[in-house]
């Protein structure tokens, strides 16, 4: 299509237009449209152009390996994606992690949420040329990034859940702080960001009404995540197939019934409110207790255990290494900051798996370019793009 | 639509006087002022490493489970002590700083520090050899005037930077 | 989701699309549906009345050794609240020489970059897709699709 695209110039009224591939707005990935005066009557997203060959790199690699390495999709979304392999994991294993193990995991995941979704918003600022609102979204992550911080140790790239646990326990202090960063988000999320960017006027006659995706439509092609609850559908793997703590917390799934872009933006302030109330839960009711499955504890070394009683942090068994889960077929799905992501796993059985399947949530978004900006104007495509939070880093693998 | 105007008015005032009041009074700098200021990272940051060679057991598992290849076995014979091991060597232009060797070596040889400034004038100092992987990482400030400061969250203007 | 609903879905399935594919459970809330390449569409078709409305991944696993390219769609819903519980893999086998497979998209318009990746990655062609063209690799791409067990990555 791409070829072909270029060759058919029968029709001199239209013009194409290439958008891209040198980051356009959220990564590397490139456009084709074929534009009519303003109108966009056809429109092709063309990706790839930061394929990591995730998926083959995957099948070199020791099973405890490929933690690292599926964060890589979504640097800004590693939890999510790291509790989504390790949920596979396990279930091959036949492990299941300790409660207080899994509140930690909802809590890292809840608090990548936040970050991915402010995340996004600041590039959706930005693409309608409100700088201040790229800038302020931007930088409020920063309190919740040093908290992610103080539990895993690193900024973004946590590794921090493994096959039966998590690697670290929260360190003293912790929820003082994170409830401090909870009150600063939420004042920040309900005054600031609403009087200057989704109550403006500006935002709204850019956004609503813009873009629209029926709920037929959304259902037929597939969508995941915020843009699908968006367009009225109650889908949440959070609530569907509840994994890690969500069956014992309480919160309520996100949904707009419009399906235009200003609707995908309130899903996304709807969920950062969901995610503080889970966050706030879990700092209440964390439960004591191990953070490893009793299986991997006996296995370290007696210094290691030491230190695991003293400061929180396991260190882990030799064993990981030749890491050997039995042979079969596995198929996890966890609810990530941008939809539903998929993995499908074969193990034979050997220290490395045959075949995994990642599917992530931005790519099965992403024949929304074509279905929503074919027939939109040409200043509409900033709009829709920012709207669809797409990240293409995470679409590519 | 008279009310339609009168409400675009009211919010276009509302976020106008919003970014006016953040531009005159901006209570948020979330900003590091780098390098003048540079920051202690909390205790369990996951920085370069350092090794301890008379612990080390020359088990290798931190190389077997490095995700990015990063950690090489050395023979190596410590010059005073005279003691002989097979010891890690840590390439920085692969390392992810995931923290897997640290995690699972056994005897504590291998350890944290919190400096994580990777950034060396010749590319082949980046491949750190068991002796300078013993005496760890050494960073000198980037400036004269440079202090260090530490992060606090802050209800009201989330982080603020105090003097260490 | 209770063990009674996945089994009386089970139940109905079964009756649904026997004799021509075979179905059975990997774990629970995850079933499986075997059926060969020319039947596919028939079985999808029923699979889509009985109220799957989507798919969620097209899996291709290569097995050189016995010479077959196995293609699973996961598939679930979400119109129906009791069947997105469930993920349904509807698994075919082709020969791994001619890789070629008929697609879904008729059926499913959700499969349609979830194959184009398939094919482009892994292959297989899939007849009557729309744009069997490449996705992420380069246009003229010739060499061995990369997913295949006989690429190597160099050590």
């Amino acid at each position: 299509m791409k070829t072909s695209l270029s060759k058919q110039q029968d029709n001199r009224k239209e013009i194409e237009l290439f958008i891209g591939p040198q980051h356009p707005a959220s990564g590397h990935m490139r456009f084709i449209g074929r534009v009519d005066g303003d109108i966009f009557t056809n429109f092709i997203p063309d990706p790839g152009w930061v394929h990591r060959g995730i998926e083959k790199i995957a099948e070199n690699r020791k099973w405890i390996q490929i933690i690292p390495l599926v964060e890589r999709a979504a640097i800004l979304d590693a939890a999510n994606m790291n509790i989504g392999y390790v949920i596979a994991l396990e279930k091959l294993l036949d492990i299941e992690p300790p409660p207080r193990a899994q509140y930690l995991r909802t809590l890292l995941c809840e608090i990548n949420r936040i970050t991915s979704h402010l995340y996004g918003f600041g590039i959706a600022g930005i693409m309608i040329g409100s700088s201040t609102f790229y800038m302020w979204p931007f930088a409020d992550r920063e309190p919740l990034i040093d908290i992610a911080q103080l539990i895993t140790g690193a900024r973004l790239t946590y590794s921090y859940m493994i096959p039966g646990g998590v690697r670290r326990d929260l360190p003293q202090g912790f929820k003082e702080k994170a409830l401090k960063a909870l009150k600063y988000i939420e004042r920040r999320l309900n005054n600031d960001y609403f009087r200057i960017f989704f109550d403006n006027p500006v935002t709204k006659a850019r956004y609503q009404e813009v873009g629209v995706l029926k709920r037929d439509d959304a259902i037929r092609l597939g969508i995941v995540g915020p843009n699908l609850r968006a367009s009225n559908v109650k889908y949440d793997v959070r609530k569907v197939e509840p994994y890690a703590a969500y069956p014992e917390l309480e919160f309520d799934i996100a949904y707009e019934k419009e399906g235009d872009c200003y609707a995908r933006l309130l899903v996304r302030v709807e969920e950062i409110r969901q995610s503080i109330k889970i966050i706030r839960q879990i700092l209440d009711a964390l439960p004591q207790g191990p953070i490893i499955h009793k299986k991997y504890e006996k296995l370290v070394s007696l210094r290691k255990l030491e230190e695991y009683q003293k400061t929180g942090i396991f260190g882990l068994p030799a064993i990981f290494t030749v890491l050997r889960p039995p042979a079969g077929e596995v198929i996890s799905r966890v609810e990530a900051a941008r939809g539903e992501l998929i993995f499908h796993i074969i193990s034979t059985g050997e220290l490395r798996p045959y075949r995994l399947r990642m599917v992530t949530p931005s790519f099965r978004n992403i024949v929304l370019f074509r279905e929503l900006i074919s027939g939109a104007r040409v200043m509409d495509f900033p709009a829709i793009y920012g709207s669809i939070d797409y990240f293409p880093p995470e679409s590519d693998r | 639509m008279i009310i339609k105007i009168i409400n675009n008015f009211y919010h276009h005032i509302r976020a106008i006087l919003i970014g006016l009041k953040y531009l005159l009074s901006p209570g948020i700098r979330i900003t590091l002022k780098y390098p003048d200021e540079l920051p202690i990272l909390p205790e369990n940051y996951r920085g370069m490493l350092k090794l301890n060679n008379e612990l080390c057991i020359s088990c290798g598992l931190c190389s077997q489970i490095c995700p990015a290849g990063a950690i090489n076995l050395k023979l190596f014979e410590h010059e005073q002590t005279k003691q002989v091991g097979r010891h890690p060597e840590v390439d920085y232009k692969r390392c992810i700083f995931c923290g897997f060797c640290i995690d699972i070596c056994p005897s504590k040889a291998l350890e944290l520090t919190r400096i994580h400034d990777a950034a060396f004038y010749v590319e082949d100092e980046l491949y750190y050899e068991v002796n300078r992987l013993i005496i760890g990482p050494k960073i000198d400030p980037p400036c004269m005037r440079s202090k260090y400061v530490i992060s606090e969250i802050d209800e009201v203007r989330g982080i603020v930077y105090r003097n260490a | 989701m209770n063990i009674d609903e996945v089994s009386r879905v089970f139940k109905d399935l079964k009756s649904m699309i026997e004799p021509e594919a075979q179905i059975s459970i990997l774990s629970s809330n995850r079933l499986i549906i075997t059926t060969s390449t020319d039947k596919l569409e028939l079985i999808a078709n029923l699979l889509k009345n009985y109220g799957f409305d989507h798919v969620k991944s097209v899996t291709a696993i290569d097995y050189p050794m016995k010479n077959i390219i196995e293609i699973s769609y996961l598939i679930s819903s979400f119109n129906n609240l009791n069947l997105s519980k469930i993920i349904l893999t509807l698994k075919t086998l082709i020969d791994r020489n001619k890789s070629i497979s008929k697609s879904l998209y008729k059926v499913w318009p959700s499969v349609e970059f979830l194959e184009r990746e398939t094919y482009d990655l892994m292959g297989v062609f899939f007849e009557e897709h729309p744009e069997n063209t490449s996705l992420i690799l380069p246009e003229d791409y010739k060499d061995i699709r990369p997913l295949r067990k006989d690429f190597k990555l160099i050590k």
